[in-house]
């Protein structure tokens, strides 16, 4: 009998290799964060969030997808960049639509400077990420360079349907939501550009060739989505240190989680019209103690276990669509890193 | 009498059947025909929202290609538009560059910001034709300088018409209506070096 692995990928691995990109990512960002006017109230504030920190997933994908399909690590690292800009840009403009407090353990962009400033930066960041997928034309030749930007218009307009259908939710107070219409929201808002692009647009990298349409679709999806549901437990029930955003936050917000739907679908009806009367309002006019209702609502019910099982269950799937999509690769340190995400998903904190 | 060394139990005595327990879920007990159920149907859900969203971009397919949406065909038919995409792009980007030669003739618009120029490594710098630059050409026909290298050059076939034309001050209104760009195909184009050959080669390259 063999001695038990005293390494795990996931534990080992993904985080080295999160590092090393990330801090590459970080390098190149800076040409694009260069300071200049005006800088009291846009550049200055641009680099606000990016210098924040954050785990650099989605840029560390894209790169070893690209090394994964035989790219050099130089020809993804703009991709990457444009791809921590434009996810910069969601996070100032998803926090103000979602009023939140806190963003990478300090104040919200528009928290600091005022809903209109915390926009204009956001859109600044957009731009920013265009011009480095422009930028790609000059290293990558102007077929590939359209071809990502084609991916990246598509990510960009699936991640705005799905911040749409979530406020939607919260304008008209949904209540009566199922798993599937989650899944379908986190598909659009989440997956694309956490997983699907940073996968497709490694793999357009590598091949330099027009994708398949379906490619990566399934692999993206299952493993975004354990990543989203992973993350809004972590939100209730992780290290404020750690998690770096407001714990409860979500509650606050009445963000439609899938431990809220699943409270919502299976509450009793006094408590079910409580809740919906609590969700109805604005976040200023809600309490503690009626935010501290909701999270013991979600113990007792044991939303928080069904979400928790839900993540696992999608998280396996992922794992059996990786090893369809990254079979025919030459083994290799960045299609371990990719296969080990499933599992990561699940174990970080 | 010494105590033979036994070996303690065992953590378990069959293996691990239970998939569903290897990324730390629990299966304790009676919870487990539960968890099961969870799983399972957690699985089948997510199938089932990425199989409606692919038939939806299928569907999506069909009604612009007006057929029957198969991959192969789908797929051809982005690698085709990407081929339409890379040619006008081609065109775009010679385009820009004379433009930009233009402009960079001016003093005082020289680029300084901090975001790097786009550049293209296959640029062929043409040689300026004697006699300078006449001030405000380029502001007026972007196109002037690959115009007067075809004429210098007087090779280039879809430029012999227009080799009388030298500059677009002296004829503000060209014997065509409106300038056309070299069309690129190696065998028509000459072997001079005039920039109509090398939008022709980036064109050719791009279109592989």
């Amino acid at each position: 009998m063999s001695a038990p692995a005293t390494e795990s990928p996931a534990t080992d691995l993904v985080p080295a290799l999160l590092r090393e990109y990330g801090d590459a990512t970080r390098v190149a960002l800076c040409e694009y964060l260069a300071p200049r006017e005006p800088r009291r109230h846009l550049y200055s504030l641009v680099a606000d969030y990016p210098r924040r920190g954050g785990r650099m997933l989605r840029p560390s994908l894209c790169i070893a997808a690209a090394r994964a399909f035989g790219a050099q690590p130089a020809d993804a690292l703009r991709s990457a960049v444009a791809l921590e800009l434009l996810h910069n840009a969601f996070l100032v403009h998803d926090d103000v639509e979602d009023d939140s407090e806190e963003r990478r353990g300090q104040p919200t962009l528009h928290a600091l400077h005022g809903v209109p400033v915390a926009v204009n930066v956001g859109d600044a960041l957009t731009v920013l990420g265009l011009r480095a997928l422009i930028d790609n034309g000059a290293t990558l030749g102007p077929r590939l360079a359209l071809l990502l930007l084609a991916e990246a218009e598509r990510m960009a307009r699936e991640s705005i349907e799905g911040q749409a259908i979530e406020l939607g939710w919260r304008r008209d107070n949904a209540v009566s939501l199922s798993d599937g219409d989650y899944l379908e929201m986190v598909l659009k808002k989440t997956c694309w550009y956490t997983t699907i692009f940073p996968l497709r647009a490694g793999t357009l990298l590598g091949t330099r060739r027009a994708l398949d349409g379906e490619r990566f679709l399934r692999f993206g999806f299952f493993l975004g989505a354990a990543f989203q549901i992973q993350d809004d437990l972590l939100n209730l029930t992780g290290d404020a240190v750690r998690y770096g955003k407001e714990l409860g936050g979500d509650l606050w917000e009445g963000k439609r989680t899938l431990m809220l739907i699943h409270l919502l679908r299976i509450a009793a009806p006094d408590e079910r019209r409580r809740l919906g009367e609590l969700l109805a309002r604005p976040r200023r006019e809600r309490t503690a103690a009626e935010v501290g209702w909701v999270r013991e609502r979600m113990d007792a019910y044991g939303s928080i276990e069904h979400a928790r099982q839900t993540a696992h269950a999608l998280a396996g799937a992922a794992q059996h669509e990786g090893e369809a999509v990254l079979a025919g690769l030459p083994p290799s340190r960045d299609q371990r890193f990719i296969a080990s995400l499933p599992t990561w998903v699940l174990e970080r904190g | 009498m010494t105590d033979r060394i036994k070996r303690p139990p065992l953590e378990r005595s069959e293996p691990i059947r239970n998939w569903s327990t290897l990324l730390g879920g629990a299966a304790a007990g009676g919870e487990g025909a539960q968890l099961n159920d969870v799983i399972g149907r957690s699985v089948d859900l997510g199938y089932r929202v990425i199989d409606a969203y692919v038939r939806q971009g299928q569907r999506a397919a069909e009604r612009l290609g007006g057929g029957v949406a198969e991959t192969a065909s789908v797929t051809g038919d982005l690698q085709e538009l990407s081929v339409r995409m890379a040619q006008y792009a081609s065109e775009l980007v010679g385009l820009w560059f004379q433009a930009m030669d233009a402009a960079l003739m001016r003093p005082g618009l020289r680029s300084g910001d901090g975001a790097p120029p786009a550049s293209s490594p296959t640029r062929d710098p043409a040689p300026a034709p004697p006699g300078g630059e006449p001030s405000g050409c380029g502001s007026k026909w972007p196109r002037c300088d690959r115009w007067r290298l075809a004429s210098t050059c007087g090779r280039c076939p879809t430029r012999r018409r227009s080799s009388s034309i030298r500059c677009g001050r002296s004829t503000p209104t060209p014997r065509r209506s409106a300038p056309r760009p070299c069309r690129m195909t190696t065998r028509r184009c000459c072997g001079c070096a005039c920039a109509c050959r090398t939008i022709t080669r980036r064109a050719s390259t791009a279109a592989c």
